[in-house]
Order: C-alpha cells, then sequence, then structure tokens
C-alpha cells in the first residue's frame, strides 16, 4: 500500500516494531552470522529513516518491498566486502559432521517440527554453497513467498534472470539435499 | 513427467516457480494435493527460525541509538563549519592584497592611453590633406 515519506518517518518506530524480525531473519539466512545479521539489519533501518529524512515529500509504493530491497542489497554488500569474506566463518568440520549425522538419523516422526529444523539446519548449510544472487533469489521465494516478479523488482533484475538464477539455486540444493529430498517422496 | 503425473523434481521446481508450465497442475487432483502438501512443509520449515523478543527490543534500542547518535554527530558537523567558515572568510579579506587591485587600475589606465594612440595614428592615416599643413589652418580661420 502507498504511503508517505512524512507519515513513515511519523510512526517510524512502529514501522521497525512489524518489518524487524522479517528483516533481521532475512539477513541471517544471507548472511549465515547472527552478529553480522544484527548489524546488517540496523544498517537497513538506518539507511531507510535517512532517506525518509531526506526526502520526506515522496511516496513509497510498498514501504515492505522497499526494506527487502535495502536489506538485500544490504547483505550482498556484506558479502562482497573483502574483508567480510576473509573473516566470514563457515561452519566448523564438526559442526558439519553433527549437521550431517542428524540428517542421516530416521526421524521418529515425519510430519514433526524437529524434522522441518533438522531441513532448516540442512537448508542453511546448503544456502551458503550458492552464489549471492542465487541465494537472494531463493530466499525470497522460500521464506518469503515472493513472486519472481516481485522479486526481480526487489533486485532489480528481469525476471527472465530471477527465474535462471532460481533454476540453478533449485538445481544445485537438490543435488546438496538428495538425501533429504529423498525422504520427501 | 512420470506417466500422467509430474516427478517430484517437477513439483518443487512448480513451487519455486521455475516448473512446467503445461498447466497440468489445474487438471491433476492428485498433483495439486502433493503440491499443497509440498507448501504446508515449506511454511514450516520456514517458520522454524525463533527469534526472542528480548533480542527483538535490544535490537530496537540499538537502531533508535544509532539513529539519536547520527542526528547529535550532524549537528556538530553543522555548527562547526559554520563558525569555521566565517572566520576563513573574514582572514581572507583581511589578507587581500592590495597592490594586486592596484596593478589592475594601472592597467586600466595603459589600456587607455594606448586606445587614444591608435585614434591618432587611424586619424592620420585616413586624413587626405598631408600632415605639413594642418598649422596653415590657423592662418585662415576668423579670430
Amino acid at each position: 500500500m502507498p504511503q508517505a515519506a512524512a507519515d513513515l518517518l511519523r510512526e517510524f518506530d512502529s514501522w521497525v516494531g512489524r518489518e524487524q524480525k522479517r528483516v533481521y531473519l532475512l539477513c541471517l539466512r544471507m548472511l549465515q552470522e547472527a552478529e553480522e545479521a544484527d548489524m546488517a539489519a540496523q544498517d537497513c533501518f538506518l539507511k531507510a529513516h535517512r532517506a525518509l529524512t531526506a526526502k520526506q515529500n515522496i511516496e513509497l509504493d510498498d514501504p515492505s518491498k522497499w526494506i527487502t530491497r535495502i536489506a538485500v542489497n544490504t547483505c550482498l554488500d556484506r558479502l562482497r566486502s573483502r574483508s567480510w569474506k576473509l573473516w566470514r566463518r563457515r561452519p566448523s568440520h564438526e559442526d558439519e559432521a553433527v549437521i550431517l549425522a542428524n540428517a542421516a538419523e530416521e526421524s521418529p516422526c515425519a510430519e514433526s517440527q524437529a524434522f522441518a529444523q533438522q531441513i532448516s539446519a540442512r537448508l542453511e548449510a546448503a544456502l551458503a554453497m550458492l552464489s549471492e544472487r542465487q541465494r537472494a533469489v531463493f530466499l525470497l521465494r522460500h521464506y518469503e513467498d515472493r513472486k519472481l516478479e516481485e522479486i526481480a523488482e526487489i533486485l532489480d533484475l528481469d525476471v527472465g534472470t530471477v527465474k535462471a538464477h532460481m533454476a540453478r539455486a533449485v538445481a544445485k540444493l537438490r543435488l546438496l539435499l538428495r538425501d533429504l529430498y529423498g525422504e520427501l517422496r | 513427467m512420470n506417466g500422467n503425473h509430474w516427478t517430484n523434481d517437477e513439483v518443487v521446481d512448480h513451487l519455486y516457480g521455475v516448473g512446467p508450465e503445461d498447466g497440468h497442475e489445474r487438471e491433476c487432483a492428485e498433483c495439486q494435493w502433493r503440491i499443497v502438501e509440498l507448501q504446508a512443509r515449506r511454511e514450516a520449515a520456514a517458520s522454524g527460525d525463533a527469534v526472542t523478543a528480548g533480542f527483538l527490543r535490544s535490537q530496537r534500542l540499538a537502531i533508535a541509538g544509532r539513529i539519536e547518535a547520527r542526528r547529535m554527530e550532524l549537528q556538530a558537523w553543522w555548527r562547526t563549519p559554520v563558525w569555521v567558515a566565517v572566520m576563513a572568510a573574514l582572514a581572507l579579506v583581511l589578507s587581500a592584497p592590495r597592490p594586486a587591485r592596484e596593478a589592475t587600475v594601472a592597467g586600466g589606465l595603459n589600456l587607455a592611453q594606448d586606445a587614444e594612440m591608435y585614434l591618432e595614428i587611424y586619424q592620420s592615416i585616413s586624413s587626405e590633406e598631408p600632415r605639413a599643413l594642418a598649422p596653415m589652418h590657423g592662418l585662415f580661420e576668423e579670430q
């Protein structure tokens, strides 16, 4: 729903409250590091506040989509940063072993939340294997259930490009999660 | 297609918007059900991340703190340069090099003299009367 920047600025705190969890989780899934995701989420709202203060007379078509775009770009910037890549921590071999061991175990109840958590843990590890763009495209679809057209708008890409990224991401994840994926059959 | 139905890969592809576009899901009840089931699993997996209210509260406080810090920083930034700019302008005015101004005036005078000289040369060249006859005019002028 369109909203004037001045109005959004006036109710900035409550808007942050409404969007904060979604933005933080998106950053967490993109960056896969809690502390980094916390800083990135804060940066997103700071950037939004700065933009709203500078251009109070504009109208935003969809503030939710706007903050999502800021979040994705903030995360892509962080991922691209050399220092971030240098210090970026991948899961240790021990953690990966635990994840794989859990995945290999037979789930007592396939429908349970535990199974969902298991998938989440595996998916998180697999997401690290995707390129930045593929990850962004996949996350916006998987966790936010956004249409490809919306994703294209958020990432400023053609729908065809988004489709190509998505197809590659799904193919790669299918390969990486083949054992889990087999249980869904 | 696996027989009359989509394969599991095709169902997953469809869920992510890159599946076959043959409209099969609209005609086949079984594949529709498989899509719904997988969608439910995806939603369950997606909602698995728990973020505590305490964490969100402290993050909101941090955001508010950083916005306030930036506001203060901007205010300080505005105050300092105005003061510095005033002092710099004053220093510039006081230290303005006066000789440069005189040189400009002198330059202006030189230009005026040059123009006068060129005018005289032009008049003497363009006149048909020889220059030596000019004093003779005085003899015939009425007193």
